[in-house]
């Protein structure tokens, strides 16, 4: 039988992966794309936004760009048949770029935009503008339909959800009244009195020059307007159509589980679809067994006694350390473990959505350790 | 006031005797916590302790009991206050403290206006963040300021954004004003940065990268690494040798009799505990070899069962003070 993951693989043209920062969101959206290019025939796009080194190395890649590389997964599939694999990372200030010269109406307007030091703050640096440039890479690549699925990791947000309004900031920021305001001055002498005192305070807070070059970046941008407000509707409403699911992940933490509670509840909001709710991370099953907490308990209270009988030959208090050990050391770890199910079982999400990846005590150095864990994304709920 | 140099080590003073601290690090290593537990030493050495969020998630606020925090600092404890940044807010002060200007009345619009810009220009919320900040510490109202700051990377932007804004603005006060912050968080006896890390892969090798950004595009002093989580040796070397003979050796059979069909559960676990131990010190001892010998580093030992909540940052707390003293 396939396995969600798989079944997501087949179905979907988009997946989304969403979480805090730090539960391992690129190592899985790696892992489900390998999947999907393993036991599906499609061609799968992993699109990072920020892949920590080892991962390129983990794929046998020096490093990869903006540019969409083809990873090797033949030895992986063993003789039967597969799709492909590729990976591509997003370079913000590229993407940007290509955006204006896509919009721009004319090379002069073009030239003056990429010139213009409000634009390269903006497409390098403003941290929402790396969210809605993730989404609209997004939907260039599949518009241009080279792959059948693409996998998202999404960009460190200091809020999982701001990628998703991205599209919609995005358009409000060039619709806004305010914009004419700014520029006001510069287009016609007549309001530039009207507005004058605003100019007064601001001109001594931020300078005529920076308001000058804040004004000249909206007037070209201006120019764009309709191409980007369309576009950003485009982007919005692929992402709540059938093709498109989210990947939530979180790891069992109470922090990480909150963010992934207000990221389910936000999909829900905006009615978008959940495709999985992945506990990254998730402790073995083993922890779950009355028989061994009753003997680590025994053993945690008297070794010796516990001892009795047999171990012939053993240092006595060596014997007493070491067991005593064992059973704590089962104490601790089965306590972690019904944590973790309590926080799960708070979560408000269908059962059959919520999958494990276990947790591993080495790190992920290669294609194998990566499919791996995109074989063993399991059902939390009814462990096979 | 200098903090009370009975209870605490040399470490710790010396951490104390700074005006404002940015504690950073990734999601999910107890950068929270932490904060929360460097605000109590504080506090409890008789320092004026504010502790400002700037993610504002409310986390410090909740450690310490408080359902929301605000800009303005609420206090929570003897000698212990919390604020949350709020960039309109800061601006909305900064205006008023800065600009008794007669046009004050149209001031409602005209905020408007500059969230707007604030939001084309990005070096304008970081410098609001950062310029409440060396306000605070420039006014002189507080011992010390602990910042929960942004996670990882937006710290760098927002260190670095006088230096940015300078060059970004050419005249105009905003100008002006990056000067003196400038200076303050360029001194090492008055700013530096505490930086919280678990030993996992990852949030070494960003915690790597990081420094390295830190170092190169902003002038705070890296004083501290936090190691959360640390996980203790659970065997001696003779202890692992006995313990190997329990699990697969002579004793093996043993076990088996005395743990009823608990054995492979058991042992399993303790496996696994071993493994994440030395995989875990290995990350350790990687990240300790590549720090700068002016970084000290502290550990704090993984609290198993206290997940969140007070009981944990009153732990993370008491082993703070228990290393930074050497003991």
């Amino acid at each position: 039988m396939k396995s969600l993951i798989e079944k997501l693989c087949a179905e979907k043209s988009i997946l989304i992966t969403a979480g805090a920062g730090g539960v391992g969101k690129t190592t899985l959206a790696a892992s489900v794309g390998l999947v999907g290019a393993l036991h599906t025939k499609r061609k799968v796009l992993v699109l990072t936004v920020d892949p920590a080194r080892r991962l390129a190395d983990a794929m046998g890649l020096a490093n990869f760009g903006n540019v969409v590389t083809r990873v090797d997964i033949s030895a992986l599939a063993a003789g039967k048949a597969h799709g492909e694999l590729f990976v591509a990372m997003l370079d913000t200030k590229a993407s940007w770029d290509e955006l204006v010269t896509r919009y721009a109406p004319n090379i002069r307007v073009r030239q003056e935009i990429l010139a213009n030091p409000i634009y390269s703050n903006i497409s390098s640096r403003f941290v929402q503008s790396h969210d809605y440039i993730a989404m609209e890479s997004l939907y260039d690549l599949y518009n241009r339909g080279d792959f059948d699925l693409i996998v998202v990791d999404t960009p460190p947000s200091r809020n999982a959800i701001d990628f998703l309004d991205a599209p919609e900031h995005m358009a409000e920021f060039f619709s806004s009244k305010l914009l004419r305001w700014i520029t006001a001055p510069y287009r016609s002498r007549l309001i530039a009195g009207a507005f004058k005192p605003f100019y007064q305070v601001a001109d001594r807070i931020l300078g005529s020059q920076f308001l000058a070059e804040i004004a000249e970046f909206f007037m070209l941008f201006q120019s764009m307007y309709d191409g980007f407000i369309a576009r950003a509707n485009s982007v919005s409403s692929l992402l709540r159509s059938e093709a498109a699911a989210f990947l939530v992940v979180t790891s069992p933490e109470y922090v990480p589980m909150r963010e992934a509670e207000f990221f389910l509840g936000a999909l829900k909001d905006r009615k978008l679809s959940l495709g999985a709710l992945i506990v990254n991370r998730s402790l073995p099953d083993y922890l779950d067994d009355a028989t061994a907490l009753a003997v680590a308990q025994k053993l945690i209270a008297d070794p010796a006694k516990a001892a009795q009988g047999n171990f012939v030959g053993a240092d006595g208090n060596m014997l007493a350390s070491v067991l005593g050990e064992i059973g704590q050391t089962y104490l601790d770890f089965a306590g972690l473990y019904s944590q973790e199910r309590a926080l799960v079982d708070n979560l408000s999400v269908e059962h059959a959505k919520v999958l494990r990846a276990p947790y591993l005590e080495t790190d992920v150095a290669d294609v194998a350790a990566l499919h791996r864990i995109g074989c063993n994304l399991g059902s939390f709920y009814s462990p096979s | 006031m200098a903090p009370d140099t009975e209870i605490l080590g040399s470490l710790a003073n010396e951490l104390l005797s700074r005006k404002l601290v940015f504690v950073t690090g990734k999601g999910g290593v107890g950068k929270s916590s932490v904060t929360a537990a460097l605000a109590r030493l504080s506090s409890r050495a008789g320092l004026k302790t504010l502790v400002c969020e700037v993610d504002a998630k409310g986390d410090v606020g909740s450690l310490f009991g408080l359902e929301r925090t605000s800009f303005k600092p609420k206090n929570v404890a003897p000698n212990l206050y919390i604020m949350a940044m709020d960039t309109e807010e800061a601006l909305a002060e900064y205006l008023r403290l800065n600009l008794r200007i007669p046009i004050i009345t149209t001031l409602g619009p005209l905020a408007k206006a500059f969230d707007f810009v604030a939001n084309a220009a990005p070096g304008v919320k970081e410098i609001l963040v950062v310029g409440k900040l060396c306000y605070e510490v420039r006014e002189q109202k507080w011992d010390i300021i602990w910042v929960d700051a942004s996670a990882s990377g937006h710290i760098v932007s927002q260190l670095a954004s006088p230096a940015g804004i300078s060059e970004l603005f050419r005249l105009g006060i905003v100008k002006e004003q990056t000067t003196w912050m400038a200076e303050i968080l360029g001194d090492s006896k008055t700013s530096s940065l505490v930086m919280v890390l678990t030993p996992e892969e990852t949030p070494i090798l960003e915690s790597l990268e990081l420094l390295e950004r830190l170092r190169y595009e902003t002038s705070i002093a890296v004083e501290m690494c936090v190691v959360n989580k640390v996980l203790s040796e659970p065997f001696s070397a003779s202890q692992a040798e006995l313990f190997s003979e329990v699990e697969s050796g002579s004793f093996a059979s043993d076990f088996v009799s005395i743990a009823d069909g608990g054995a492979p559960a058991l042992l399993s676990a303790s496996r696994f505990a071993l493994g994440m131990r030395t995989n875990r010190s290995e990350h350790t001892r990687g990240l300790v070899s590549k720090l700068d010998a002016r970084t000290r580093t502290i550990f704090v030992p993984f609290f198993m069962g206290s997940e969140s909540g007070a009981k944990l940052s009153t732990e993370i707390a008491e082993a703070l003070e228990a290393e930074m003293s050497g003991s």
